[in-house]
């Protein structure tokens, strides 16, 4: 018996005519940031995987990871604050600058601890992502829709802020400036540390 | 050895109706002012668990955009086998509410803005319940929040699903996702 590879001649006809027979196109690819800025005592990124780790920062600045290639992208973040709780924002970036034009940012947060609900909407110059709590690890998955293009950008952030009472949180938010972006800033009001990894979805 | 994780889906085939459907190279769809989008064989063996990513906009007034499983070209259009909850947050008011009904509920589009959703769509080619959520969206001015969750309550085996919109025409982009086993 005859194998090509580990098929059989009989096998190879069979799934040429098939279609998983096709190399699927990978649809998340990670992210290596052209470089990483901070302020605090570190951020890097770990060799060329391309995540970043983070330890006791107050900015995370995240250059030349929206580009081109991709339209939409997730942004998954653990991270503990190193004493009471903080709110995490973010901002578009690109060429080095935050975006900062006031009233440019909305976004909407809704909570649920326990029975109790809440709501908030703001429009400022920053996105709240998420909230980190004191020691307690905190998870999020950010996704950003369309930073490099020019058009409005909107965000969803699903996360669960505090672990020892398990509370959820997701936050929504868009950014009405039609301009392109090419790289975001994470910033805490007390230092922070973690780690962030980037990936772009293919389209 | 690690291997891609997610796989971008290609369609067999696109059904529309509205003004344009097309299929792109590497999969995804982009569709111009259509109340049905339908991007077939998606879903197969090779994987069981989908995420699908939505952006769209229309010109009209707001509209809600739903969800129905497709067995070929066959609708499960069943009056009360989908069942959705839906949490919703705009500034200070939170809503929750659940339906029964014919197709599960997505996003909302407003007036010349756009939404966009990530739906994360539980074993649909399995001969069993079907489950989703969908997280969205759903007014870029001013940042209101949706999340939708529900299940489909007929053990049936569907290769793909279609993006519906009861009037008005919405225009976009779609891509389909497998998380390989």
């Amino acid at each position: 018996m005859s194998f090509i590879g580990k098929f059989r001649p009989s096998q190879i006809a069979s799934r040429i005519r098939d279609a998983e027979w096709e190399e699927p196109v990978g649809g998340m690819e990670l992210i290596t940031p052209t470089s990483v800025g901070f302020v605090g005592t570190s951020a890097t990124t770990q060799g060329l995987d391309g995540a970043v780790t983070f330890t006791s920062c107050t900015y995370i600045y995240l250059n030349g990871i929206f580009g081109s290639t991709y339209n939409n992208y997730m942004l998954s973040i653990q991270c503990k604050s190193t004493s009471t709780s903080v709110g995490i924002i973010g901002r578009l970036r690109s060429d080095g600058t935050d975006e900062t034009a006031a009233n440019s940012y909305t976004h909407q947060g809704t909570s649920v601890s326990g029975s109790t609900s809440t709501g908030t909407r703001l429009t400022s110059d920053y996105w709240l992502l998420f909230n980190s709590y004191n020691v307690s690890t905190i998870g999020s998955n950010i996704m950003i829709f369309g930073p490099y293009l020019k058009q409005q950008t909107a965000f969803l952030a699903s996360s669960n802020e505090d672990i020892s009472s398990a509370s959820m949180a997701d936050y929504v938010g868009t950014h009405r400036t039609p301009q392109s972006y090419s790289s975001f800033t994470l910033q805490g009001g007390i230092p922070y540390s973690g780690t962030i990894s980037v990936y772009g979805l293919i389209s | 050895m690690a291997k891609n994780g997610l796989n971008l889906i290609m369609p067999t085939s696109l059904s529309t109706t509205g003004t344009l459907g097309i299929i792109n190279l590497n999969g995804s769809v982009t569709f111009s002012d259509c109340t049905l989008i339908r991007p077939a064989g998606v879903f197969t063996a090779q994987y069981t668990n989908y995420m699908i990513i939505v952006k769209a906009t229309h010109t009209g007034t707001s509209t809600p955009i739903s969800m129905r499983l497709y067995s070929g070209a066959t609708a499960e259009s069943g009056a009360s086998n989908y069942i959705y909850s839906e949490l919703s947050g705009s500034d200070t008011t939170i809503a929750s509410s659940r339906t029964t009904g014919s197709s599960w509920k997505i996003m909302n589009s407003y007036a010349t803005q756009r939404c966009a959703t990530v739906i994360n769509l539980y074993a649909p080619f399995l001969a069993q319940t079907t489950a989703y959520r969908s997280l969205s969206i759903d007014d870029f001015s001013s940042a209101s929040y949706a999340d939708w969750m529900g299940s489909h309550n007929q053990s049936t085996s569907y290769d793909n699903f279609a993006i519906i919109t009861s009037t008005l025409g919405i225009t976009g982009t779609l891509a389909v996702y497998g998380l390989v086993k």
